[in-house]
């Protein structure tokens, strides 16, 4: 009898021990992020704000007034543009320059660990640090950069005061910061390949590039994919850089979603508007993903 | 599914227990406790507010005051988070300009049956002006700030400038406009005023929102419902143009790395009140002279302030608290003399003849000239808007346009907020 009841209970266990496995992740997805963005999606229906907290009578149902308001005035189109142009200019940039950061690493034997420190550096400082050095660096009149044009008799650029440049510039600083973290992926991939390969390629007389073009790279497709879809997201969600640097300026010209989203609910305290801006976004991202899902390779078993 | 949402309702649950149990002052045998919530200031500032309380605590038995620093970064947030949660303290200290928002949300109440009649007679108006809205006081504050002309008294004398000293005879704007025009003139490799611009933010709003005043302009309409037809109105639109000038001209530079007058590459500076010692620490010889204005004067003013919550119970006890805070020797003396604030009571002033006699300036400006920035439940959205239109002007940005933008968006938050 008594073992008859353990076997039932090991079959039973088996059978769920999926389930139960990932039970702890999903209570805390459930808790953490989908819960809360039910309720987002709930309060952009509302005209949830400060006052309809404290003042209780006052929350309505607005319909879809928040997103009428949102697709109406210019500033949402406007964020929308200066976000998608960092995700543009960011996403190539960051990853090529990863790769090519993590062949030369992979290659230099004896600095590997200078270099791999030097480049991971940034990722690990933290931004509000990075966010007043550059600040200094862009500096019009004193910055280092500007000095440096004007030693090499160039003419010195407004960078971050230009409504033309200052989105170049965040960007350019964002690219130096996160490149490290992909170059820290790929570099794992790339000691991953099996030496045989490249001795059997060098054999048959290979050169550098075509073992970089033939072996590394399709070695490292999986990877690649998996590395763009990061970066993607997180360029998707620029906000402290502006924040700290820009406050979105000038002209509103590096003003993202997520800065629009966070004065909405922070500073004009109208959390309604800003749930319907995030539910947008998500909506955005979850496009995004799905064409590039359609445009890139499919991911293979090696 | 099922389980899932019981287990969520449970934590919820549980998460709200948890934050329930506030620190609230209550009445019970052996007298009140209040709780004070302040930010926190310098060092100074901070040890003066300290020793202000614990005067307090020695000097009666009936009312403790617990007194909780908090930091100044995210300090408004803070308490909205407090108020949302009912977690609000007894007294609280806020930013001046932030006093309409508290007052209609309902977490500050009216000071006006708690305090004793006459107590406001001797305060700077600035002080009575940023406590009030729609015609009752909800803060008082020991000390108030301004900004006012510092120069450099050499260099002006070199180029023969004169800057006024009383507020009366302060600049027109074409006077300010002449002489910043010989002096960069004179010293080609100066920069003849600094502005502090890279502070951002209030600073900007703060700053130089009395040009606008001073040509008549407004942010917002009398009844504080409205930017459109005044933040873009002609009076305020031909003020900023003024303002403008001073940077196209490259009197000013908006991306001046903060500290030009100080070093000496400076000629003068718009400065706040605090930038005082630091001038006269740095062994610079310099004077004062009035915020320069268009059509007539105006000067900046506001500072933190005392407001009791609407949660307080106990409100004889409050009232027993902010009029020490407020008392002349007892609170704005030493709280004035750690932080340099002018102080809000021409009490206090008395006993502070060393300050009048510096900077009286600040003193006289303020009685005359000061203006407090508009009283208006969204604050924080006028102020973020107004001071990203000035930092895009300061830069060359079409300021017509450019107020047109910010006009619009503050009034699209306006209307929500409109209940």
């Amino acid at each position: 009898m008594q073992k008859h009841s353990c076997d039932r209970l090991g079959q039973w266990l088996d059978q769920r021990a999926g389930l139960l496995l990932s039970l702890p992740a999903l209570l805390l997805l459930l808790a953490f992020v989908i819960l809360p963005f039910t309720m987002a999606v709930y309060a952009s229906f509302t005209n949830q704000s400060v006052r309809t907290f404290m003042q209780p009578g006052t929350l309505a149902y607005v319909g879809w007034d928040n997103y009428r308001e949102l697709l109406g005035d210019g500033d949402f189109g406007q964020a929308l543009f200066n976000t998608m142009y960092f995700v543009a200019l960011v996403v190539p940039l960051q990853v090529g320059l990863a790769l090519a950061l993590a062949v030369l690493v992979n290659g230099a034997e004896m600095w590997r660990r200078m270099l791999r420190i030097s480049f991971f550096m940034p990722v690990i400082t933290s931004m509000a640090v990075l966010a007043v050095v550059w600040t200094l660096l862009f500096n019009p009149g004193a910055g280092v950069f500007n000095t440096l044009l004007r030693a090499l008799q160039l003419s010195p650029q407004p960078f971050l005061s230009s409504p033309r440049q200052a989105m170049l510039c965040l960007a350019a600083m964002s690219v130096w910061q996160g490149v490290g973290f992909q170059m820290m992926i790929f570099l794992a991939a790339m000691q991953s390949i099996p030496p045989a390969l490249y001795e059997a390629a060098r054999i048959e007389g290979a050169g550098r590039w075509q073992c970089f073009r033939r072996i590394t790279l399709p070695m490292l497709k999986n990877t690649t994919i998996f590395v763009v879809y990061i970066t993607t997201v997180f360029a998707f969600k620029l906000f402290v850089q502006p924040h700290l640097i820009t406050q979105g300026g000038p002209r509103g010209s590096t003003r993202t979603l997520i800065l629009m989203l966070y004065d909405e609910a922070f500073t004009n305290m109208r959390y309604g508007k800003a749930a319907a801006i995030s539910v947008m976004f998500f909506v955005l991202v979850l496009l995004v993903t799905f064409v590039q899902r359609r445009l890139m390779p499919r991911e293979e078993r090696l | 599914m099922f389980k899932f949402t019981i287990s969520m309702v449970c934590m919820a649950a549980l998460l709200a227990g948890s934050g329930g149990c506030g620190q609230r002052a209550d009445r019970s045998d052996a007298g009140t406790t209040l709780v004070v919530w302040a930010h926190e200031g310098q060092p100074a500032e901070k040890a003066a507010l300290q020793s202000v309380i614990e005067a307090f605590n020695r000097s009666q038995t009936s009312v403790a005051a617990r007194l909780e620093f908090k930091q100044e970064q995210g300090y408004g947030d803070r308490v909205n988070a407090a108020a949302m949660a009912g977690q609000l303290p007894d007294i609280l200290e806020v930013d001046g300009p932030y006093t309409a928002h508290f007052a209609d949300l309902g977490v500050l109440q009216p000071l006006n049956e708690i305090l004793p009649p006459g107590l406001t007679n001797d305060f700077l108006p600035t002080i009575l002006q940023q406590g009030s809205y729609q015609d009752k006081l909800y803060t008082l504050g020991a000390f108030d700030s301004t900004v006012a002309l510092f120069y450099d008294r050499a260099r002006l004398a070199a180029c023969g400038i004169t800057p006024p000293q009383s507020v009366q005879a302060a600049w027109t704007w074409d006077e300010f406009m002449a002489a910043l025009a010989k002096i960069s003139e004179q010293y080609p490799d100066l920069l003849p005023l600094e502005t502090f611009m890279t502070w951002g933010g209030e600073w900007l709003t703060y700053a130089f929102l009395p040009v606008v005043w001073s040509n008549g302009g407004r942010v917002l309409a009398p009844d504080g419902r409205q930017a459109e037809g005044y933040l873009n109105g002609p009076a305020t639109v031909a003020a900023l143009r003024a303002w403008q000038q001073l940077f196209q001209r490259g009197y000013a530079d908006p991306d001046a790395t903060p500290g030009m007058f100080q070093h000496g590459q400076a000629a003068m500076a718009l400065g706040v009140f605090n930038r005082w010692p630091i001038f006269r620490d740095a062994e610079l010889d310099f004077g004062m002279s009035p915020y320069p204005g268009l059509q007539s004067s105006a000067s900046p003013s506001g500072s933190w302030c005392w407001g009791v919550t609407a949660r307080c119970r106990d409100t004889a006890a409050a009232a027993e608290l902010l009029q020490w805070l407020l008392d002349p020797r007892q609170g704005l003396e030493p709280l004035c003399r750690a932080n340099g604030g002018v102080p809000s009571r021409a009490a206090a002033l008395a006993l502070m003849p060393d300050y009048q006699e510096t900077r009286g300036l600040f003193v006289e400006q303020l009685r005359l000239t000061g203006r407090a920035r508009p009283a208006t439940p969204r604050y924080g959205t006028v102020t973020t808007e107004v001071s990203r239109a000035l930092d895009d002007i300061a830069r060359g940005a079409d300021v017509q346009q450019t107020l047109d933008g910010a006009a619009r968006r503050i009034d699209a938050v306006l209307r929500d907020a409109g209940g």
